[in-house]
């Protein structure tokens, strides 16, 4: 017996141009444009802002308490006379961190129930959602303080109780996502080729639903970037002298009425990191033709 | 039927809510800590104290009792003593308590109705640019922490124009005008941060409705715009948007909690903050609770409202 020959329409693959693609996902549109040029400075400052700082972020009394911007201290003092620009530049590290971490780990726990959910069907995906559904109710900001407030503040605890809170959210989004493929023959095919759960699970729909996670974990890290912030903003997180970018905001609220500048320069910061990454979410979102499913589950 | 059995599951589910926070809470504040006793009497006190302590708090006792006695007791009014104050939990959080919920509410006062007339507005105009500046407004505030919003409120209108108050503690110790003002800033950041959620939804639904034929059919038929729109395109777009309302609570819940710290407002979510950072837990687990139950029996409402407003629901299958 003869094979017949295999169609050039199956055989041919169309050659991978991995960087125009995402040159394309990420500056195709203004939106994109402007979000990667502020993340563009939010990188560099991760890399050479410790270098780049005029002054030690922590040594005290560099200039006088509380100055306005002058030529010796662009962004003015602190409270304690410390440089603020220098602090800002330092705080980057502090700011991206724990919240990378954290997401990371809710991706970790979160993605896998949710494609194990999808996969598994039927009984274990009823339950698993049930649970999902009632551990999203969960309103995150009070948990994660009634667990600071029994465990302390320190990384471990806030990376893992943020991770916790968000878990079921990113459980619920992957499900939808990958239920989406796991009727494809392909999963079939790996199923009568033998292959157990987890390899059909991380390497049949796992690369299948990769936009989807993609944007989803630049949405999410947003959003777990602004409630770490918060925390340490409301004083329950980082401790000082740390330069974290919320701590400052709180460190000098009393004196916002004399030297706003202080106050007002973490803030913006954080405001034009959150809002660039979103602005590129935004973008890849649209052109992808992905539906932003997080949207409404902050 | 379909909407009894549908109450009904969302009653069992908010029952299981706030049965979690009150687990969490209690095996948090209560197991977590190695040793309860020495956290209530600190370093100084001796084995017999800590002994008495333990048998006169039932400490010795299973966790599972534990648990009960301590609800029960929270239910019966008894929310134990401060560490921090040495006064009842209940005096320092009911009054706070009281202004929170105004605060919550003003807020949401503000921001539905507010929401509600921009995404309509917007949702008629869609792609114009209008609709593009006040989608990109929605997305910029939305991508911002709460007490950023609230700092740059603050500095405008306190720092800058200095019309209203740096921070509200007149809201507790001050009368009259002052008093008033206490309340501006705060709703004003809060309702504004609301705004967006519910912004959007509507502005999708109100974009969704006039596109669809039944819209289409009643212009065809020579209606006038107002009543097209009145009458057609905003009863249909207002559904889901109570289920947005629902789901900003969550929202809600820690809005109030970062806001009150912004301007230091008298309220319960600024003292949850400073016990949380002064390890004062019978004031964590009173304020957990409260807020807990506030947070579940107004998603029910918000479940009940959905039922009221959808026939779908309301009539039997």
């Amino acid at each position: 017996m003869t094979l017949s020959p295999v169609p050039e329409a199956l055989t041919h693959v169309p050659r991978r141009r991995p960087w125009r693609d995402a040159r394309r996902l990420l500056l195709g549109s203004i939106e994109g444009q402007i979000g990667c040029a502020i993340l563009l400075v939010f990188i560099l400052m991760l890399a050479f802002g410790p270098l780049a700082a005029p002054h030690s972020p922590t040594e005290i009394g560099v200039g006088l308490p509380d100055e306005g911007p002058s030529a010796a201290h662009l962004l003015g003092t602190d409270q304690l006379g410390r440089d603020v620009l220098s602090r800002l530049l330092d705080g980057a590290r502090s700011v991206i961190g724990l919240p990378l971490l954290a997401t990371a780990l809710a991706f970790v726990v979160g993605g896998l129930t949710g494609l194990i959910s999808a996969y598994a069907g039927g009984l274990t995906d009823a339950a698993l959602g049930r649970v999902v559904d009632i551990l999203v109710a969960l309103p995150p900001l009070l948990i994660v303080l009634v667990i600071i407030a029994a465990l302390g503040s320190g990384s471990a605890v806030i990376v893992i109780s943020v991770a916790l809170v968000y878990s079921p959210r990113v459980a619920r989004i992957l499900r939808g996502a990958t239920q989406a493929v796991v009727a494809n023959e392909f999963v079939q095919a790996a199923q009568a080729r033998g292959e157990r759960a987890l390899p059909i699970v991380l390497r049949e729909l796992l690369p299948n639903i990769a936009p989807t996670v993609l944007v989803e974990f630049a949405v999410r890290l947003t959003y777990v970037i602004i409630f770490i912030t918060t925390l340490n903003f409301l004083g329950v997180g980082t401790r000082p002298p740390s330069p974290n970018w919320g701590l400052m905001v709180a460190e000098s609220r009393p004196t916002v009425l004399t030297n706003p500048v202080a106050t007002i320069a973490p803030a913006v910061a954080i405001g034009l990191l959150c809002v660039s990454i979103g602005l590129v979410a935004d973008s890849v979102t649209q052109r992808l033709g992905l539906k932003k499913e997080s949207e409404l589950l902050r | 039927m379909a909407a009894l059995r549908y109450l009904g599951t969302r009653l069992g589910l908010a029952a299981l809510t706030l049965f979690l926070i009150s687990a969490i809470t209690f095996f948090a504040t209560n197991v977590v800590p190695s040793d309860p006793a020495r956290v209530a009497l600190g370093k100084a006190a001796t084995p017999a104290q800590l002994e008495s302590y333990r048998e006169q708090q039932g400490l010795n006792r299973p966790v599972v009792d534990r648990y009960g006695y301590w609800l029960g007791n929270f239910v019966e009014g008894d929310w134990g003593t401060s560490i921090i104050s040495r006064t009842e939990v209940r005096e320092s959080v009911v009054p706070r308590m009281i202004r929170s919920l105004i605060v919550a509410g003003a807020a949401m006062l503000l921001a539905v109705p507010l929401a509600f007339a921009l995404g309509v507005y917007t949702g008629l105009r869609s792609g114009r640019p209008v609709d593009v500046g006040v989608s990109l407004g929605a997305l910029f505030i939305n991508s911002l922490p709460e007490f950023v919003v609230g700092l740059v409120l603050l500095v405008l209108l306190a720092v800058q124009w200095g019309v209203l108050p740096l921070e509200s503690s007149a809201a507790a110790l001050g009368s009259g005008i002052d008093e008033v003002k206490a309340y501006i800033l705060p709703v004003l950041t809060l309702g504004i941060i609301l705004t967006p959620y519910i912004l959007r939804m509507v502005r999708v639904n109100v974009r969704d409705a006039a596109d669809s034929t039944f819209v289409r059919a009643a212009v065809l038929r020579g209606l006038p715009r107002r009543r097209v729109v009145w009458r057609h395109v905003v009863p249909n777009a207002s559904l889901p948007v109570v289920n947005v309302v629902a789901l900003s609570l969550a929202e809600l819940v820690g809005g109030v909690v970062v806001i009150e710290t912004v301007f230091g407002f008298p309220g319960i979510g600024k003292l949850l903050v400073e016990s949380v950072g002064n390890k004062d837990l019978p004031t964590v687990q009173a304020i957990a609770l409260i807020m807990g139950l506030g947070y579940v029996t107004l998603n029910f409402v918000a479940d009940a409202a959905v039922v009221g407003l959808n026939p779908r629901l309301r009539t039997r299958q």
